[in-house]
Formats: structure tokens, C-alpha cells, sequence
């Protein structure tokens, strides 16, 4: 009680100070008056007892402030006044507390934003209940060289009757269908699942009901649950869309449900979410292609999991029929293993190595700031080192003029913070919307609290580290250098100057040579022939025609052929060719007999890449042929089957492209042989920095089975100068109107878009990296600036005397260039030895460059070398035209 | 100027001004002239203690202060003891009279 009414007295205090110090100045002089009065009636004259009174009062002030530095709120108002002191001398030199502000805040608020991108992409939690128990089925197959294998159907049944560790588990294949009806006929993303799918994420629809079992059930009436943009767009969020039927790929489904807001799943944003229905006595043992999530039961840990996995791995040949044409012991060979890991590992990958590199280097960028502010800092307390001096003897404690110190620093310090976050606010929606970034979860990016705890935290440290430099320096003024009349400068005073700029050019040599490093990969990878050129002349466009549009598969071809033939009437197209998928976006593996090799029993040929393709697809993405030739149209409808393969495939199996003419290859034992017609040059399919796979395209009509195999999902590459032009586009969709109504034209990109797809994670961190090390080294530059700069100042008493007694100007000159170079050498030499350790951290964003590539070193120094050397010239220079009269007359 | 003994004994400044101002409200100077007259010149109190023990007592509530013109028609503030203050004054006339007595008895028996 009596705590709180001195804390709540002392707070009114504290707004009252003026009132309050008025009255308590009355009070005081009253006494006063009231003593003297009393002296006088004891018989003193009038001025002796004036004089007494005083005397024995002491100074009206000093009772004041005996009276007010009784209470605790008197230590508030005096940290307050310092503060507004602090404040006020920042504010007498603007352009030095601009300065210093902009360095700051661009350190803070670069390490700020790549903390906020790496918390919302690393660090928080996917957005579904309890997500530490959300895992991705993953697997491995060894045996055919597979190192990551998704699900499949009848793993799916196994795991679903016979694993214990799993709450829930469901399929998931993301696509896209294709909706017709009242509206036009679209294509849309839609997300195929077992119907546990929700359950096992633990999302509830916002309206109407979840998936139930029955609605996997393949002889029930199609359902569909919408996403809520979808439901806005289309049916202007009205509840009465429940129980409506949508024509989703020709048939009819009805709608149960709909998504909560903002519902997305692996960063995909989906309209459509259809159960798959599989049909348990139909499902094969191998056709491994669907992706599977699991909840785990609590406390069951990722190993536990994958040891039950592989004990269930062991039921499936038991449960399942193996598919027609595969070897008996096609399972067992390929050694399939559980590869089980976090749901949002598998959706982060392994963006954050490059996020921890660019954060660090941000860092390395906050700390040159300081070291250059904390030099500044030095500079000005050593303009003021008359006043600290005359101050400390007139009594200011040490512990005074410190916190007055730290004070400044703290003020640049969390000015800096505040204006980084403010950049940082600015930039990080930007840096979003701008489609430059292509990271998982990127939608998801925002500034937390935990961004603003670390801003504050980090600008705390940086102003510790800003004032402690000139507290330990100056807090404690001697009385002999009070007078500032050096002629030279004092040796200990030096070092420190010396120290910050051998560090700041070291960091920046760290930063200077990462970048190389980055500019030297991305590089390489542009240099990598990808297997295709000109893409920005290659158009690419989806088309899917649903078995329920067109029942017949002859028909099918017709539509394409047709399709074709219409495209390449259109003005400055030159090739149209039809393709299962676009280069760089294929997933399809089988394995590849090969005649008379491995099609003994008991032997399993490896799992190639492939895909199926029309006459025409090397032409249309500009790549060629290494031996043999293209299909023709002629061959997808009449004569034996024939194959084209890619030309390591070639030299693998046959020892080289010519070789391979003629042989003969099947993809299951129930297939025909298809005979090898040509050879392609090598496709770089799984991304710049893989090697490229061995593929084999087969025709896109496929006679080599019993059945006729052609492909309902096709995407069609046209080359044409005017690839990419939104007339182009529009004249490609009216033209496929005009051929079928009900099929629409989806996933419009050009080749050229997916090969920077391919280059922009390496692009941007080098953009990044380039930029920091780029306002490194200029920062590094305006420190050997400043101190050489520094210097000649001091010593211009020093130079005038050097002058006057014969010295050469270029001597002087020399001096201080010497003095430059020398730390910019040793700070670049500690660089160097500090790269070689950090730049490992990196090696994996590296690509056919080795960490100490010596192009990368060699352009850093020199960069860093011409820099220091004008730095230190530029004032050095000055040095040379100090007239010596002047400099020695000068006080 | 070092006469020695006439600082108030540490910790009972409060009890003397609670004691003085118990009889009728008073100013400062008042407060510190009593306190001379009647110790007969022992205690002599400094004015910049004085007025910090006032605010002191005034904040914890155990005297209030009000401004009025003194008999020399001086604007002053009188300060007048409170019910907390009055209670606080017995206590502590209590305690003190206690400890007197027993220091007195021990430095009987020492003697």
C-alpha cells in the first residue's frame, strides 16, 4: 500500500515537476523570510540578519534539489533530461546522425527482413493443428536407383490395414480438371484424395460436410468439395451451392462442402478438391505416383515410423497381385524403403541454406555498419574529449559522461532499428508480390512479433556495440590531454580506429568473395546447355480431354492432329509438336528392357525417365537429332512400334547414338518390342544442376501394348517468334474453339519462363549477396576514408613541421597511403582465412565451383584492392598541399 | 560552526515533527522553532531535511498540507497531522520510550 501510493505520487510528481518545484520554492523562501524575521526580532540589523539567514539556509537551489533527490522519480527526471540532451546534441549535426541512421537501419532492417522471411518459411509452423505430427510418405528404391519413390495405391492399403504408428494417412495427387456446364469450360487446380484427407490434417470445411468413407466409395455418386475463392468467384459465396452438381471431366459431382479461407496445401492454392476413389481388388502392387501424408500417433518419432513402415512394406506382395509384365521378383529387387519425413521439410526442401546464408551475410553487412558507426562515434567523442575532460573535473562522475555516451549510441542504434523496420515493413510486400522470390510458402511471409523482438534486439546489441568503443575510451578523461594540443596523434587512440576499419575490410572480404563464389555459379549454370534453345520463342499450353468429353481414343488423336494442324495455320507459327510434358516439368519413370540384354527372368532393368511425344517435339524446343530420325504422323496410327531415345541412353546401352539404331526396347515384359528409329541430344530434365536423366520417348499413340495407350493430358509446344504475346494466346484459344468448345487452353508459360524458373533460386541469392557485398565494400571504403582522412587532419601540425624541414610531398603522400594499404591488406588478409571457413557454409548453393575458387578470390582482392588504395589516396593527397606557415601558425 | 550534538538523532525526525505539529497545524519555520525552543537549543534542524521529511510524511498520507497566510500575512503552508499520522506518532512514542528506557538501563548498570 504504502509502496503503491509512493510509485502513484511519484508518477504525478513526474508530470507536475514545474508546479511542484514552484511551490516547493515557495515553501523554502518562506521559510527563509519567516527566519530572517525571527533574527530580527532577536535584535540583528536587518541586513545581518539576512546574511545569517542565508548562511545558515544555504542556497535555495540546493535545498531544492536535497528535497527532490530524496525520491525515486527524480532519478526518472534526470535520465529523462540526459536523454533529451543526447537527442538534442544528434540533432545539432544532422548530416552525421543521417549518416549514421542509414547505415544502421539498412543493416538492421536487411537482417530483419531475411529473419522475418526465414521465420515465416522455416520457422513457423504449417498451418494445420498439432503439425509436428504431419509427415510425407516418402520412399527409396535402391535397387532400381531411385532415391525417392512417392506412394502408391496398394502401400497406401497396406499401411492403411496393417501400420501402427499412423492416426490417420491419405493420398493426394495435385492436377488440374477440367469444368464445363453453364459456365465456360475451364481448367482449374484441383487436389485429388482418399477421403482422410481433411481428417488427417485436421481441417474442418467451413461449410457443409467432410469427405466420409463412403464417399470413396467407387460405386457412390461423385463429390466435390470447393475452395473458397472458388465458391466467391463462381457462385458468389451462396449457401445454396450445397448439393448442386458440377460437370467436373464430363460427370456430374456434388458439391458437399467448402474449404475454409485461405485453405492451401504444399503452397499449392486449389479450387477443386474430388475424392479419389480406388477400387481396392483392382489396385496392383507397383504404380508408385500418388503423394501421401500421414498424422502420427502422439509421441511416435520419425524412426519409430519408418521401422513400422518397413515391417509393413513386407505385407504388400502378400496383398496385392504384381502388375502384368513385371518380373516376379521386380519388388523385392528394387529394395523399397520408408523414407518418412516432416510435412514441412518436404515442403521447405532446401530453401533454407540459402536463407541462413543470406541472413548471414546480412549480418556480417550490420556489423560493418556498426564498426563504421562506431568509428564515427570515436571521431565526435574525440571532438568533444575538451569538454568530457573539463566536465570530469568539475566533478561529473566517470558513470556520468558514460551513460551519456552509451546514450547516443542507443539513440543511433534504435533509430536505425526503427528505420529498418519501416524498410523492412515496406520491402517485405514487395519482395512478395514481386514474383522474384520463388520460395516455399512465400504467401505466408509477414512480420511478426518474433521480427520485432529480434529488430530490437539486434539494434540493443548494435548500440552496445556502437557506445562501449568510445565509453571505454573516453569516460575516463585524463587531465593531461585536456589541453588538444597534440602535434601528433596519441599511439592508443590510433588502434582503435585502426581495429574497426581491419575488421570492417575483413567482413567485407568475406562478403566480396561469397558473391563471387554465387556470380561465378550462376554463371556456370547459365552455361549449362539445358538440351533446348531460343525458349522464349517456344509457347507452351495445356489441353486435358476427359475419357467422359471424348470416349474414343482414335477420336482423341483426330482432336490432336486437328489441333495441330490449326495451330500451325496461325501467322509466324513455325512447329507445333504434342508432348505428355513440357521439358523440365516430366516426372515419369519406367523401367526399360532392353532386347537381348536383361530380359532374363529374375533380372530387373533400371527405371529410365520418359515421355511420349508427337513428330516434331526436338524441332519445336530447338534441340536436334544425334542419329536416326523424328516420328511421322503416319507412324502413330500404321506400322510396327518405334522409339526415339536420348543420346546418353544411347551411349549407355549401346556404347553410342549410331549403335543404337535399329535395337529394339519394351517397357514390361507384356509390351512389344518398339525399335529404336533416333536419338536425341540430352535434356537437362530434372533442372539445371542435375545431370541430365536418360529418357526414352515413346511415340504419343503407344501400339507396343494390347491396348492402345495415348495420353489425356497433353501439353502442346508451339515455336513461334510471338511466343509469350497475349494476342498470341487469345488466337491460340479462339483457334481451339473453334475445333472443340468443351476443351480449354490451361497452364499458359513459355519455355524461356521455366528456364528461369530453373536459375532464379541462384539468381536471387546472388542479386542479394551481390547488393550486400556491393554496400559492404562501400562502406568499407567510406571507413579507410574517414580514418586516413582523420589522421591527416591531426597531424596537419605534424605534416607542416615534416614540410618545412625538407620532406618531399610525395613522402607525406606516402605515409598515409602506406598507413591505408597496410590495413586494408591485414584486414583483408583475416578475410581471406574467414571466407575459407564461412564460404563452406555455402557450398551447397554452389554449383561446378569449388570454394576456393581462385577467379572468385583473385576479382575480390583486386576489387578491394584499388578500392582501399583510392580510398587512401583521396586524403592522403590533402597531406601534400598543407602549406607549413599556415598548418604551424594555425591553433 | 561544528556544534556538536545538534543533529536530530537519525530516525526520529518524523516522530519530532509528528509530535510538534500533534498540538496545531503549523508552517516549516514553525515546525523548526519548536523543535529548538523546546530541546532548548539541543536539536537544530536543517531546512533541506525538513522539507524532504514533509513531502515524505505528505505522500504516505500521515500529515496534509494546506496553504494560508501566516500571521505576518506571509502566504505559508501549514502542515496538520491525520488520523494515520496521529496513530503512527503513538506508535512510534511507544517504541522510542521502550528503547530509551532500556538504553538508560544498560548504561546504568555499565556505569
Amino acid at each position: 500500500m504504502r509502496l503503491w501510493t509512493q510509485f502513484t505520487r511519484g508518477i504525478r510528481s513526474l508530470f507536475r515537476r514545474e508546479a511542484e518545484g514552484a511551490l516547493l520554492d515557495e515553501e523554502a523562501a518562506h521559510y527563509l523570510a519567516e527566519l530572517t524575521s525571527d533574527l530580527e526580532s532577536k535584535g540583528l540589523r536587518p541586513d545581518e540578519a539576512r546574511r545569517t539567514a542565508r548562511m545558515r539556509m544555504g542556497s535555495l537551489a540546493a535545498v531544492r534539489e536535497q528535497v527532490r533527490d530524496s525520491f525515486w522519480e527524480s532519478a526518472v527526471a534526470g535520465f529523462a533530461s540526459e536523454c533529451r540532451q543526447a537527442l538534442r546534441r544528434i540533432g545539432r549535426s544532422p548530416g552525421f546522425a543521417a549518416t549514421a541512421v542509414t547505415m544502421l537501419a539498412l543493416g538492421i532492417g536487411g537482417t530483419a527482413a531475411l529473419f522475418a522471411v526465414i521465420e515465416s518459411v522455416l520457422l513457423r509452423p504449417l498451418p494445420y493443428p498439432e503439425p509436428e505430427r504431419l509427415v510425407a510418405l516418402v520412399h527409396s528404391a535402391p535397387g532400381v536407383n531411385l532415391d525417392r519413390l512417392p506412394m502408391s495405391q496398394s502401400f497406401y492399403f497396406t499401411y492403411s490395414e496393417e501400420a501402427r504408428v499412423f492416426e490417420a494417412l491419405a493420398l493426394w495427387n495435385g492436377n488440374r480438371a477440367t469444368v464445363t456446364g453453364d459456365l465456360e469450360a475451364e481448367e482449374v487446380p484441383t487436389l485429388f484424395v482418399t477421403h482422410e484427407f481433411l481428417r488427417t490434417l485436421r481441417v474442418r470445411p467451413e461449410v457443409g460436410r467432410d469427405f466420409l468413407a463412403s464417399d470413396g466409395n467407387p460405386g457412390a455418386e461423385p463429390t466435390v468439395l470447393l475452395s473458397d475463392g472458388y465458391w466467391r468467384q463462381q457462385f458468389g459465396a451462396s449457401n445454396s451451392v450445397l448439393g448442386r452438381r458440377l460437370t467436373v471431366n464430363g460427370r456430374p459431382h456434388e458439391v458437399i462442402g467448402v474449404l475454409p479461407r485461405g485453405f492451401e496445401f504444399l503452397d499449392e492454392k486449389i479450387s477443386l478438391v474430388i475424392p479419389m476413389r480406388p477400387r481396392r481388388e483392382d489396385v496392383r502392387l507397383i504404380g508408385f505416383g500418388e503423394g501421401g501424408i500421414a498424422r502420427l500417433k502422439p509421441g511416435v518419432t520419425l524412426s519409430k515410423a519408418n521401422a513400422d513402415m518397413a515391417r509393413c512394406i513386407a505385407f504388400a506382395p502378400a496383398k496385392f497381385p504384381l502388375n502384368r509384365g513385371f518380373a516376379a521378383n521386380t519388388f523385392a529387387d528394387a529394395r523399397i524403403a520408408p523414407k518418412a519425413r516432416q510435412l514441412q521439410d518436404e515442403l521447405v526442401g532446401d530453401a533454407g541454406q540459402t536463407l541462413f546464408a543470406l541472413l548471414g551475410a546480412a549480418v556480417v553487412l550490420l556489423l560493418i555498419a556498426c564498426a563504421n558507426v562506431a568509428n564515427l562515434l570515436l571521431v565526435r567523442a574525440d571532438g568533444r574529449q575538451r569538454e568530457l575532460a573539463v566536465r570530469a573535473a568539475l566533478g561529473a562522475g566517470w558513470g556520468r559522461l558514460a551513460r551519456e555516451l552509451l546514450l547516443e549510441a542507443a539513440f543511433f542504434g534504435l533509430m536505425g532499428g526503427a528505420v529498418g523496420v519501416s524498410l523492412c515493413a515496406i520491402a517485405l510486400p514487395m519482395l512478395k508480390t514481386s514474383g522474384l522470390v520463388s520460395l516455399p510458402r512465400v504467401s505466408e511471409i509477414s512480420m511478426s512479433a518474433g521480427t520485432l523482438g529480434w529488430m530490437l534486439a539486434v539494434s540493443c546489441v548494435a548500440s552496445v556495440l556502437l557506445g562501449t568503443i568510445p565509453v571505454l575510451r573516453y569516460a575516463r578523461p585524463r587531465m593531461d590531454n585536456a589541453s588538444g594540443r597534440w602535434t601528433t596523434e596519441p599511439k592508443e587512440r590510433r588502434h582503435a580506429h585502426h581495429a574497426l576499419v581491419v575488421a570492417q575490410v575483413g567482413l567485407a572480404t568475406v562478403l566480396l568473395i561469397g558473391a563471387g563464389l554465387l556470380i561465378r555459379t550462376l554463371e556456370s549454370l547459365r552455361n549449362v546447355d539445358p538440351g533446348f534453345s531460343r525458349p522464349e520463342t517456344v509457347q507452351a499450353v495445356r489441353i486435358s480431354v476427359p475419357s467422359s468429353h471424348v470416349a474414343e481414343q482414335l477420336k482423341v488423336l483426330q482432336l490432336y492432329e486437328a489441333v495441330r494442324g490449326r495451330f500451325e495455320s496461325i501467322g509466324g507459327v513455325e512447329t507445333v509438336s504434342i508432348t505428355t510434358s513440357a521439358p523440365m516439368q516430366g516426372r515419369a519413370n519406367r523401367p526399360v528392357f532392353v532386347e537381348g540384354q536383361d530380359s532374363g527372368p529374375g533380372r530387373v532393368p533400371p527405371v529410365r525417365h520418359e515421355r511420349s511425344v508427337s513428330p516434331g517435339f526436338a524441332d519445336s524446343i530447338g534441340s536436334r537429332m544425334v542419329a536416326g530420325r523424328d516420328f511421322l504422323w503416319d507412324e502413330m496410327r500404321n506400322g510396327p512400334p518405334r522409339v526415339i531415345v536420348s543420346e546418353n541412353l544411347a551411349r549407355e546401352v549401346w556404347g553410342g547414338p549410331r549403335e543404337a539404331i535399329g535395337r529394339r526396347i519394351r517397357p514390361s515384359l507384356q509390351h512389344g518390342w518398339s525399335e529404336v528409329i533416333g536419338v536425341i541430344a540430352d535434356l537437362r530434365d530434372e533442372g539445371l544442376r542435375n545431370e541430365a536423366p536418360k529418357i526414352v520417348y515413346w511415340p504419343l499413340q503407344d501400339r507396343s501394348g494390347e491396348r492402345n495407350e495415348l495420353p489425356r493430358n497433353v501439353d502442346l509446344l508451339i515455336r513461334s517468334p510471338r511466343a509469350g504475346s497475349e494476342f498470341f494466346v487469345q488466337e491460340l484459344r479462339m483457334a481451339l474453339r473453334e475445333i472443340d468448345p468443351n476443351v480449354p487452353l490451361a497452364n499458359i508459360r513459355t519455355l524461356e519462363s521455366i528456364h528461369r524458373k530453373a536459375l532464379a533460386r541462384a539468381e536471387l541469392s546472388m542479386a542479394l549477396l551481390a547488393i550486400a557485398s556491393a554496400v559492404a565494400l562501400l562502406l568499407a571504403f567510406a571507413g579507410i576514408y574517414g580514418v586516413i582522412a582523420y589522421s591527416v587532419s591531426k597531424r596537419l601540425r605534424e605534416i607542416g613541421i615534416r614540410l618545412a624541414l625538407g620532406s618531399q610531398p610525395h613522402e607525406v603522400v606516402r605515409v598515409f597511403l602506406q598507413r591505408g594499404v597496410t590495413l586494408s591488406l591485414l584486414g583483408a588478409g583475416l578475410g581471406v582465412v574467414a571466407a575459407a571457413g564461412a564460404t563452406r557454409l555455402i557450398q551447397s548453393l554452389l554449383f561446378e565451383v569449388g570454394a576456393m575458387d581462385l577467379a572468385a578470390y583473385a576479382v575480390a582482392l583486386c576489387g578491394l584492392a584499388v578500392a582501399a588504395t583510392l580510398a587512401s589516396w583521396l586524403p592522403a593527397r590533402r597531406a601534400a598541399a598543407v602549406n607549413p606557415i599556415e598548418s604551424l601558425r594555425a591553433e | 560552526m561544528d556544534e556538536p550534538g545538534t543533529d536530530v538523532i537519525q530516525g526520529t525526525l518524523d516522530m519530532l515533527i509528528l509530535k510538534t505539529l500533534s498540538l496545531e497545524p503549523m508552517h516549516g519555520f514553525g515546525v523548526a522553532q519548536r523543535i529548538e525552543q523546546v530541546s532548548r537549543g539541543v536539536f537544530k534542524v536543517n531546512p533541506g531535511s525538513l522539507l524532504t521529511a514533509f513531502q515524505r510524511l505528505e505522500r504516505v498520507g500521515e500529515i496534509e498540507a494546506e496553504w494560508r497566510r501566516s500571521p505576518n500575512a506571509r502566504r505559508a503552508k501549514y502542515y496538520s497531522l491525520t488520523r494515520l499520522g496521529r496513530k503512527r506518532l503513538d506508535a512510534e512514542t511507544a517504541d522510542w520510550t521502550r528503547r530509551v528506557s532500556a538504553i538508560t538501563r544498560l548504561l546504568r548498570t555499565e556505569g
